[in-house]
């Protein structure tokens, strides 16, 4: 991460290595060019999949499924071969696209089944995959920490048992 | 169900790698491989649909009726699909009465 800063975005990392905890630490990538960066992904992901459904209508859903895939591997190496953060938008720009052709795959799952059944698959898909992924998260956040304080707990009890043991035997 | 629990698992995947990359490798690759890593779910996607054929949905849309046929028989693996097949054409009259309205 530190790299990737100081090579595209010096300012952002100087403003994120000199920061104090007595600063004001609300926004430390606080940047026009970054956010664009990111953000881009997501208007392109947006305004391709309007053009992805028109040619799913018009060419089947075989081809639309094909082009995301090939969109979304030439954004990655242009990403992945990045000099300048020109060529970082232009490859996340490639990889919205490929994300929104890729919203038909969803399509083309749901209407392997019977008719009347696909309209309700697709829809769920839609409305019920943000919040789970999300949900997942915290969840798998959850489930470590518990995981760790059990752990704590167990130990803590081994050390417990083993000590009253130690302490005995001695006696 | 499966869909998000996919998508899911490739997301805990994608932070794994992003972690994985972060911790043990130096320098400018760390970076260049987790943003270039995509490449691998996008090559799986073009192969993977150069291996599926077309839905008999999409097929009746464009016409091909004789393709959609073929490929609701192969789907099903019954012999005989004309009950489902006249109601995919009936609902695409619906839905061009639909779009007539609309449009």
């Amino acid at each position: 991460m530190d790299v990737f800063l100081k090579k595209f975005f010096p300012d952002v990392y100087k403003r994120e290595s000199s920061v104090k905890p007595s600063d004001d630490q609300y926004c430390k990538f606080d940047s026009q060019i970054l956010t664009l960066f990111t953000s881009s992904l997501y208007l392109a992901a947006l305004v391709s999949s309007i053009f992805a459904s028109m040619a799913t209508r018009k060419y089947g859903r075989r081809p639309t499924m094909m082009t995301s895939g090939l969109l979304f591997a030439a954004g990655a190496i242009v990403n992945g071969l990045a000099m300048n953060v020109p060529m970082l938008i232009i490859g996340r720009l490639l990889l919205g696209f490929g994300i929104g052709c890729a919203n038909q795959v969803k399509l083309f799952c749901s209407s392997l089944f019977y008719f009347n059944y696909h309209y309700h698959l697709a829809i769920k898909c839609v409305y019920i995959e943000n919040p789970e992924i999300l949900n997942s998260q915290v969840m798998i956040f959850n489930v470590l920490y518990l995981f760790i304080q059990t752990y704590k707990y167990i130990v803590n009890v081994l050390y417990l048992f083993l000590y009253t043991v130690s302490a005995n035997l001695s006696l | 169900m499966t869909f998000q629990l996919f998508i899911t698992i490739g997301i805990l995947i994608a932070n794994f790698l992003n972690f994985a990359f972060a911790k043990w490798i130096e320098g400018e690759m760390a970076w260049r491989l987790s943003l270039g890593g995509a490449i691998v779910p996008g090559l799986i996607i073009f192969i993977g649909s150069c291996l599926l054929p077309d839905t008999p949905n999409s097929e009746i849309e464009r016409g091909n009726y004789d393709r959609a046929k073929e490929q609701l028989l192969k789907l099903r693996k019954v012999d005989n699909v004309d009950e489902e097949f006249n109601d995919l054409l009936s609902r695409l009259v619906r839905k061009q009465n639909w779009s007539n309205m609309l449009g």
